[in-house]
């Protein structure tokens, strides 16, 4: 009943709103054409390149989010998550986990041993710039995002002089956010200090269908249970410096600290000793970059030096009378990673730009199994030479060039390239098309190659050929913005590389798979005003996603082929409707996906049957601003119609929850403007 | 014709209007409004109600986390199958890594790994009767007698007494040794002879440890090949112990797989065999009903190989055999089982691992008969010769 009297709020809220703007257009005539600004801020960079930018006013909002959480709701990235605070990996276009990328300011989050980033431990709070590459358009971020790669940036503020921010929000089961924010500086240096700290006790209540005892009518009695084991707590630092060297020069400075504490729910249909199958995980990242950027009039080089370290551990322990714990599984993995890049970017009469790259990447893996004594070392070099060609044909058409070559421990790999152009239908370039076509690779991670037992040292790097057709349209009037953006996508990935079992009861990768994915998806971004002071954005994100095995293995059978892979939704779909009046503000968020299969021959049997998901969430806040100060006090329920649903399979999930968020700032800029 | 430069304008004035507006707001609204997530439909359906005699049960793994583990039965003399019975019974998924099964006084038990626990159903009506639980990470059960019964575990070094009347875990028996470097002593599977229980520890294990049943202690230990990951009794009183030899890399050692042969009474090895390579390794040791024969797959690691297959062997020869009865060829055989009845032989095929499986049968001469389609990853036969 609440559920139906909330949507039918919702339904009414929408229809107001877009009744008004029916009303608002109608009378278009009516009105004095007003100068509109247009806030939307293209990267002129990377113009030519697909991606879907997430705006600083969004993560701004939702700075409290991890990444995975954002991506679910902002994009039409597909988000596979393994329940509330656990594993969250993603998959672009139909692809794998491992064939996504997450760079920060240009380093991969990538683990080199697993060759696969957890969304949910990157909180959105150290973000401050967003991009999403899809398809070939990944190729300029590095090599090995067949699927994308997500990049995330940090920048200098030049205009702040001081700036505190704190915000702390409070959640159920035992759940707390607390951030910190402090940046100052002046035009020469600034400093931006990001302190945070995430834990939640996690132990939501749920009915527990999986498992049953019978009454004695013989009906099956469903036991009321907790997410026990689940907790856990995230700490990081992540500390910027940003220097300005003369008239062209900056350098910058930035240390990402992170720990990461997490319980491991048991699967539902667990029903052993209750302090048995206890998993942990818990890991460490050290994450430095140091950057020099010299800008010219006609060139620009940047040159650039990370050192990354991972520390990862698990375990599983059960407990044994009159022994206490006993440790059954303990894996500890270390990784140490020194990547070195150059760029040298050339302008030539401003319709040309020639840029070389030239990376190197040491990476240095160990694992070590100390209940079975098993574990590997591993040394990876890699040097990666770059080469892209930018250029602009009349006002309305530009192309790019962009070739790859890698070489791993002083073998040749096959290279990468991406062609692209984008031809502008107007004078503003406000509606473009772009057209690309790419070949990338990705190369197997060091668990792939060296894992103990079952590692693969003979796999071959996985290979795709990617074409790209997106348009998009910038279009704005009245007090109205509306953003845009549809594509169409094709891609080949062969050498696919999955684990199976062998008959040693280990689990080892081969190249087997072919997949062909191809789909379509579309964003739209409709912004405006309705008198002075009311606001509204509407976001939308859909995708059409099909990714079909095409792998032709006689051993692995036939019922696979031409099925779409598993746990890859055909639609992904999602709505956020954010209103703003005087300082407050309500806001709507809807992410659903189709049925998912689990079984490669898309089998749907009842009892794994992974039905559409759609999830539903509102916030409503009041935000005070006085001078240089501001305040706000927020509330957010998250599943609003307290549904039961199952994102995965085997796992527990929240029914409704709520937050409450203070957050206090202090903000003072600079007047002049840089 | 078409000016490109006012592409923008036209598509302003034509597309946006009014009636874009009203077909947004209904499309937002019908998609948001019935949008809703009914986790109960997937146990709302009509129960499988049926009764069965003889047959032959694949219980299939699933995956590991996926908890998508199945029961599949299947009727020689029909020719028919029935997939997911635990399920479509009972409304309830059996659980994570569905391990092995065993029967005892007209119950089945149904050893599900991951989910610590063994569930109890009639084998006629696959109707849930009971479970136990509370066990780590059991992978097989034998009964001892109507008050007891041991659980093997893979991640504890010890035997686990239950008690099937009452559904109860009532003890354990350590059989850890001291945790030192050496092999590791995790009981696999179970042979009650006389008053003696015999168990291999296969993982990182290179022994067979002897329990009394009757004092629940550990009484000897005899030392085999690496990994000893399979054994059966033939009607002469002699365990045979298929070792698989361990993997290249192992920090116990590898070495080519063993057979080996020990007398039950005396607890003394009388003879064993080395394979000759190991690049292939064997696994699942079965015998025939007439306890005349072996049977054991023998297979690569990775990939394919010529010689990966089914060989039998019989109790009188004097060498391993060197020659396939049955080929691997274009499948990739996952398990084995041999009808006590007619020794017709049922080899499971698990395809890509993620999807239905498939169960070959052949007869006692190797002559293909049928094949099925079971639930994911067929890992073991139970021939439910009890019931009456």
């Amino acid at each position: 009943m609440i559920r139906w009297i909330v949507q039918i709020w919702i339904g009414f809220l929408l229809c107001g709103v877009l009744n008004f703007e029916a009303f608002a257009q109608s009378n278009d005539s009516l009105r004095i054409l007003q100068q509109v600004e247009v806030t939307a801020r293209r990267n002129t960079k990377l113009k030519v390149l697909q991606s879907q930018s997430i705006d600083s006013l969004t993560l701004k909002q939702t700075e409290n989010l991890n990444l995975s959480d954002l991506l679910s709701e902002h994009t039409h990235v597909f988000v596979k998550n393994e329940g509330r605070g656990a594993l969250s990996t993603v998959s672009l276009r139909g692809t794998s986990s491992s064939h996504t990328d997450v760079k920060w300011n240009g380093i991969s989050l990538k683990s080199p041993m697993f060759g696969e980033v957890d969304f949910s431990l990157v909180p959105v709070f150290l973000v401050d710039e967003m991009n999403v590459f899809q398809g070939g358009s990944s190729i300029s971020q590095g090599v090995g995002g067949i699927g994308g790669t997500i990049s995330l940036n940090n920048k200098a503020d030049w205009q702040n002089r001081f700036n505190l921010l704190w915000r702390q929000d409070y959640g159920s089961f035992r759940s707390m956010n607390q951030y910190l924010k402090l940046s100052f500086g002046n035009s020469k240096i600034q400093s931006k200090t990001r302190i945070f700290y995430n834990y939640s006790e996690n132990n939501f209540p749920f009915i527990n269908k999986n498992i049953a005892q019978l009454d004695p009518n013989g009906q099956l009695v469903y036991p009321k249970q907790k997410n026990t084991f689940a907790d856990y707590r995230l700490m990081g630092l992540l500390q910027e410096l940003y220097f300005r060297i003369g008239p062209k020069g900056n350098l910058s400075l930035r240390y990402w600290g992170q720990t990461n504490n997490r319980g491991l729910p048991r699967l539902n249909t667990y029903e052993g000793d209750d302090f048995s199958n206890i998993s942990r995980t818990e890991g460490t990242n050290h994450r430095m970059v140091a950057q020099y950027e010299h800008i010219g009039s006609w060139q620009r080089i940047e040159i650039q030096t990370a050192l990354s370290s991972e520390h990862l551990t698990y375990y599983m322990k059960n407990f044994v009378g009159g022994n206490g714990y006993q440790v059954a599984l303990y894996t500890d993995g270390q990784a140490l990673s020194n990547l070195n890049q150059a760029r040298y970017e050339f302008n030539f009469l401003s319709t040309t730009k020639l840029s070389a790259t030239l990376d190197y990447q040491y990476s240095q893996a160990q694992s070590n199994d100390t209940i079975h004594h098993q574990s590997y070392d591993a040394i990876r070099h890699e040097t990666v030479l770059g080469f892209q060609w930018q250029q602009s044909y009349y006002k309305s058409l530009k192309s790019i060039l962009i070739f790859k070559q890698q070489i791993i421990d002083k073998h040749l790999v096959p290279s990468v390239y991406m062609a692209g152009i984008e031809y502008a239908l107007d004078s503003a370039s406000k509606h473009l098309i772009k057209i690309s076509l790419a070949k990338n690779i990705k190369n197997p991670s060091l668990n792939d190659l060296y894992w103990m037992p079952g590692g693969n040292p003979l796999l071959k790097p996985e290979q795709a050929i990617i074409a790209d057709l997106q348009m998009s349209n910038a279009l704005v009037w009245l007090n109205r913005q509306v953003d845009l953006q549809t594509g169409v996508y094709y891609s080949q990935i062969t050498d696919w590389i999955l684990w199976l079992p062998n008959p040693m009861g280990y689990w080892s990768p081969e190249n087997v798979q072919k997949v062909q994915s191809s789909g379509l998806y579309s964003s739209i971004k409709w912004q405006g005003k309705l008198g002075h002071f009311f606001k509204y954005t509407h976001k939308f994100n859909y995708a059409l996603t099909s990714s079909i095995n095409q792998t032709e293995n006689s051993i692995l059978g036939t019922q696979s082929y031409g099925k779409q892979l598993p746990y890859i939704p055909k639609h992904t779909f999602n709505y956020n409707l954010r209103l703003d009046f005087k300082g407050y503000f309500f806001n709507y968020q809807h992410v659903s996906y189709s049925e998912r299969f689990t079984s490669s021959s898309n089998d749907a049997a009842r009892r794994d049957w992974l039905y559409p998901y759609f999830m539903n969430g509102l916030s409503l806040g009041k935000s005070l601003a006085w001078h240089s100060l501001y305040g706000e006090i927020q509330f957010k329920i998250e599943n609003l119609f307290d549904e039961t649903y199952r994102s995965v399979l085997g796992r527990a999930m929240p029914g409704r929850n709520y937050w409450i968020t203070l957050i206090f700032k202090i903000e003072k800029k600079h007047l002049e403007h840089i | 014709m078409f000016k490109l430069k006012n592409f923008g304008n036209i598509f302003l004035e034509q597309y946006f209007d009014k009636s874009l507006f009203q077909i947004a707001q209904w499309l937002i609204l019908l998609w948001i409004a019935p949008s809703c997530m009914d986790d109960d439909a997937i146990r709302d359906f009509d129960r499988l109600k049926t009764t069965q005699s003889s047959g032959v049960f694949v219980v299939c793994e699933g995956n590991f986390m996926y908890s998508n583990a199945s029961l599949s039965f299947y009727r020689p003399d029909s020719q028919m199958v029935w997939q997911d019975v635990f399920f479509n019974t009972n409304s309830l998924p059996l659980g994570d890594v569905a391990q092995s099964m065993n029967m005892y006084q007209q119950k089945a038990y149904i050893v599900v790994n991951n989910s610590g626990k063994i569930y109890i159903i009639d084998p006629k009506t696959f109707q849930y009767l009971g479970k136990i639980t509370n066990l780590n990470s059991p992978r097989y059960v034998e009964f001892i007698n109507d008050r007891k019964a041991y659980v093997s575990d893979l991640y504890d070094e010890a035997l686990h007494i239950v008690d099937p009347q009452n559904q109860l875990k009532t003890g354990r028996i350590d059989c850890s040794n001291s945790g030192t470097l050496s092999a590791q002593r995790h009981p696999e599977q179970m042979i009650s002879y006389q008053n003696l229980l015999f168990t291999n520890c296969w993982s990182y294990g290179n022994e067979i440890l002897v329990f009394n049943t009757q004092t629940d202690q550990l009484i000897d230990s005899i030392v085999v090949g690496i990994q000893p990951q399979s054994m059966v009794v033939d009607q002469s009183g002699m365990l045979w112990v298929l070792c698989d030899g361990g993997f290249s890399g192992s920090s116990f050692g590898h070495e080519p797989g063993s057979l080996w042969k020990i007398n039950l009474q005396s607890r003394e090895i009388v003879s064993h065999w080395y394979f000759g390579t190991d690049e292939l390794s064997p696994r699942h040791l079965r015998i025939n009903p007439s306890s005349d024969s072996l049977y054991f797959l023998l297979q690569s690691w990775q990939g394919t190989h010529a010689q990966s297959g089914l060989y039998a062997m019989n109790l009188s020869a004097e060498s391993l055999p060197t020659q396939a009865v049955i080929r691997e060829q274009q499948a990739k055989f996952y398990s084995l089982g041999i009808d006590p009845n007619n020794g017709h032989i049922y080899i499971g095929n698990a395809k890509d691992y993620s999807s239905a499986g498939e169960i070959y049968r052949f007869d006692a001469n190797f002559q293909a008969i049928d094949s099925f389609a079971s639930g994911i990853n067929p890992g073991y036969f139970f021939f439910n010769t009890e019931v009456q």
